[in-house]
């Protein structure tokens, strides 16, 4: 099945939606109240089937392809329909030149979007609380961050995102994951959940992240000392596009450039409410457990003392690199530690990077190198974590 | 004579009709007419009421209930037929007797007025008509069977991973509990002793343990447990309830009155007038060896006594309710259920002044029942049963006439009606109550202790409500709230509701 040439042409209506900006609070508040219907009405249909029939049902759909599946319920072809066409503003090339990029970042972009975007996502109340909707949640911050990881990380592999390969298929299991949460956090269940901030995993929450993902992670990474060029900007952007798109987020959520996204990202955040209890007490768990597991490689055969001191750098490591990163005002919001790493954090990965940023901008043969490099490594951490 | 019966006759035909009739005066209890007897008349109802009752085993169940303005005899009049039901007098009631023999030559004799007259009777009889139809296209209360039951698949709902570990070893803990009081019976002399009390604590923790693991909270966890899970909370929920049904099933069986709750003898409805009086009753009972503690220990559940305290109260209200009239009787009470049933028959028993009862219930076994206890107490003629729908009837789908009440209660029916149906009885009610009169309910109030339990091992599944709630019932509907008195008893989690109008 020749699924690359399956592009949708848009209606004039899509097209205006995709070519709207939303600029303001107003613009922004409907999208509060909206989730995602087409993934909605699988996971529904799958709540009136037998218990095993719905996960197997979307396995296969994922594997087999949808038109393999005969029992497969309409719904489920309706959302295959829509995931499995390519947008017609998608341009492959720049779909693989944006996953290079962010492959390129490697391991230690992983540490970056971990000390950045997550702490700004934690830091949304409206997005805290569903992840925490109960205390035992928090014994979750791992296995989140791992899968975390893995959606960045199968996303920006070669091909990884057209359909039916690992991260298209991934994406389409995120989106899912995303209907069932929905499904079961009613705004009535979750305790001090503020109206204003609409359905729990919103449409703007969705947005958000993926800003954070996109726009915010490039900003980050920056200011670490790496150099992404506009192109590759441009690039990057396209790519969390298309992601986006998988999503289901809506075309006027949707941003094109860093500046379109820059712009979203601070009407969202301007609206959003300040830290609470639950977003200090994930954050916590991100940087004193889920980064250490997930960065560091455990070698059982380590003493226990060179394990803790291991993890006990790491964890300052972390809150340092993330100080800087999100600012002071932030920081104290989610009540960080006071430690040195604040001021050395962001210098130390400078130095880490800036030399091969700076020779992989003179040497083609470099930037290969370091493109392969990070791929494999890349590929190992995936291996190593499925 | 009542626009309603001769839509269609001019006020001369009226008059007319009025000139030939007879009037009589039918003291209570009297058949005016019996099934089976050959009738050409016509009988029209100026004041009173008569119950409408079908012969054969539903003895003494009225299928209608008529009053001032409406008529009877009309369908043996037309077809010629023999009268297929009794009609008795239900009160002391007067009709307007218009006889064959003189009706008929004023029919042949004057073709308009013929025509207005068989036009009205044709109109009466489509609105009954239409009526019973609406009444048979989906009844409400009956619907109260289906609210028994849970309406989801008792399997399938959890995955293997999202079975808690602390669930499973809670319900173990349970078993093993109850399995060491039946070993120690047989090991010591004073097991018996502490018997009731060792039962009593492991039935109270595995109670703890459901309503624990099907709380919100628990629930999202066991979602995050198996995220390609696709169900819902209340999926999940059954779920947790039906593992645990599962494994102590054939444990609380043996316990009478819990069995009786789950089995439902009377057609799908827990609250028989039988299981009540068990409950009522308060006298545990069940299968060796240990049915009577288990018995014992539902019977003292907050369930069981709010039903009691209910009972106790409503008595009062219907003492009340009697007593004040003074020596001006009658007095009309209706009770909205055969539940309520029981009560009625001891106040008539001591009242002093004429008290005209109605019981509205559409379960005819249940009328069984009530009439059997009401033979037993020596008043079987008291109180006329109804067999109507209170749902449909306050949605204007049946129509029982009622005269003005001084009391209408309901024991029951508030925990098993939805908001909206339930302010439509109020309403209803409202219309029905002299001035001064009362309407007296009881509702379980939420949360309520008992009700995991109850949806997920009885399969008994009600709708408490809170305080606000069911003020908010009376204040949106025609009863208001300015007469409303609510008590609560907090040991047993109900509430005691009278509003005087």
């Amino acid at each position: 099945m020749d699924l690359l040439a399956a592009s949708a042409p848009a209606t004039p209506e899509l097209q205006a939606r995709q070519e709207f900006r939303v600029k303001n609070a107003r613009d922004l508040a409907p999208f509060r109240l909206r989730g995602d219907p087409l993934a909605q009405a699988v996971v529904e249909a799958f709540t009136k089937r037998r218990q095993d029939k719905g996960p197997k049902l979307f396995e296969e759909a994922l594997n087999r392809t949808v038109s393999q599946v005969p029992d497969a319920p309409v719904e489920l072809r309706s959302l295959f329909a829509q995931v499995e066409s390519l947008p017609d503003w998608l341009e492959q090339e720049q779909l693989e030149f944006g996953a290079e990029t962010y492959r390129r970042f490697g391991i230690k972009g992983g540490l970056v979007l971990a000390c950045n975007a997550l702490p700004l996502i934690y830091g949304s109340p409206s997005m805290s609380q569903p992840l925490l909707a109960t205390e035992k949640l928090l014994n979750l911050a791992t296995q989140r961050l791992t899968e975390t990881g893995r959606f960045v990380a199968q996303s920006c592999l070669p091909r990884g995102l057209l359909p039916y390969q690992e991260g298209w298929k991934f994406t389409v299991k995120v989106r899912i994951r995303h209907a069932s949460a929905r499904l079961r956090l009613a705004p009535s269940r979750l305790k001090g959940w503020n109206q204003a901030w609409g359905i729990p995993l919103s449409q703007v929450d969705m947005a958000h992240v993926l800003l954070l993902f996109s726009v915010g992670h490039l900003d980050s990474l920056r200011r670490v000392g790496y150099h992404v060029s506009v192109d590759e900007g441009r690039a990057a952007m396209h790519m969390w596009r298309y992601t986006g798109y998988l999503l289901g987020i809506e075309p006027e959520l949707l941003c094109d450039t860093e500046e379109q996204g820059r712009a979203l990202l601070d009407l969202i955040r301007s609206t959003d409410g300040p830290p609470d209890s639950y977003s200090r007490k994930l954050t916590e768990k991100l940087m004193t457990e889920a980064i250490p597991a997930t960065i560091l490689e455990a070698d059982p055969e380590d003493q226990r003392w060179l394990q803790r001191w291991r993890r006990y750098s790491c964890t300052h490591f972390s809150y340092g690199l993330s100080y800087a990163l999100i600012g002071a005002r932030r920081a104290a919001q989610l009540a960080y530690p006071p430690n040195w790493w604040r001021f050395a954090a962001r210098s130390v990965f400078w130095v880490l990077v800036a030399p091969i940023e700076a020779s992989r901008r003179v040497s083609p043969k470099i930037h290969k190198c370091v493109v392969a490099s990070s791929t494999r490594r890349i590929q190992d951490w995936l291996d190593k974590h499925r | 004579m009542d626009d309603e019966t001769f839509l269609h006759l001019t006020p001369d035909d009226k008059t007319r009709l009025q000139a030939k009739a007879e009037r009589l005066t039918q003291p209570r209890g009297t058949v005016i007419l019996r099934c089976g007897a050959h009738n050409d008349d016509l009988y029209l109802i100026r004041d009173g009421y008569v119950r409408v009752d079908l012969p054969g085993k539903d003895r003494g169940i009225t299928v209608a209930r008529l009053g001032p303005g409406q008529v009877f005899g009309e369908m043996s009049f037309l077809t010629r037929r023999p009268a297929d039901a009794n009609v008795v007098a239900d009160e002391d009631v007067k009709v307007d007797l218009i006889r064959g023999t003189v009706l008929k030559p004023l029919l042949e004799s004057d073709a308009p007025f013929s025509s207005r007259f068989f036009q009205s009777l044709a109109v009466c009889m489509t609105e009954r008509l239409h009526r019973m139809n609406l009444a048979h296209s989906g009844g409400l209360t009956k619907d109260l069977a289906a609210l028994s039951r849970i309406p989801l698949d008792r399997a399938g709902q959890l995955t293997d991973q999202q079975v808690p570990p602390e669930l499973v070893s809670g319900v173990a803990k349970f078993k093993h509990s109850l399995q060491e009081v039946r070993d120690d019976f047989g090991r010591s002399s004073d097991a018996q002793t502490t018997a009731q009390e060792r039962v009593s604590s492991a039935c109270d923790d595995l109670k703890d343990i459901l309503d624990h693991f099907v709380s919100d909270e628990a629930l999202i966890e066991l979602s995050y447990a198996d995220p390609s899970s696709f169900r819902t909370n209340e999926q999940l929920a059954v779920g947790v309830g039906s593992y645990v049904f599962r494994e102590t099933f054939s444990l609380f069986m043996a316990s009478d009155t819990m069995a009786r709750c789950y089995q439902k003898p009377r057609g799908g409805y827990v609250e028989d007038p039988e299981t009540l009086q068990r409950i009522y009753d308060n006298d545990p009972y069940g299968d060796a060896p240990l049915g009577k503690y288990l018995d014992r220990w539902f019977l003292s559940r907050p369930i069981c006594q709010a039903r009691r305290h209910g009972h106790e109260w409503m008595k009062s209200r219907l003492q009340q309710a009697i007593t004040g009239a003074g020596q001006s009787g009658p007095v009309r009470i209706t009770t909205l259920g055969c539940a309520g049933a029981d009560i009625l028959f001891e106040a008539l028993k001591r009242a002093s002044v004429p008290v005209y009862a109605t019981c509205i219930d559409f379960d005819a076994a249940a009328f069984g029942i009530a009439r059997d206890i009401a033979l037993s107490r020596s008043c079987p003629d008291s109180v006329s049963f109804v067999q109507a729908d209170v749902v449909e009837m306050a949605q204007g789908k049946g129509r029982v006439a009622l005269g003005p009440q001084r009391l209408i209660y309901g024991l029951t029916l508030a925990d098993y009606v939805k908001d909206k149906e339930a302010q439509q009885v109020l309403d209803w009610c409202a219309e029905r109550l002299e001035p001064g009169g009362s309407l007296a309910m009881v509702n379980l109030a939420a949360p309520h202790p008992d009700q995991a339990f109850m949806k997920h091992i009885l399969e008994w599944e009600i709708r408490p409500r809170t305080e606000d709630e069911l003020r908010n019932l009376f204040a949106g509907s025609r009863l208001g709230n300015h007469g409303l008195v609510v008590e609560e008893d907090r040991a047993s989690r109900v509430f005691l509701a009278q509003c005087k109008v």
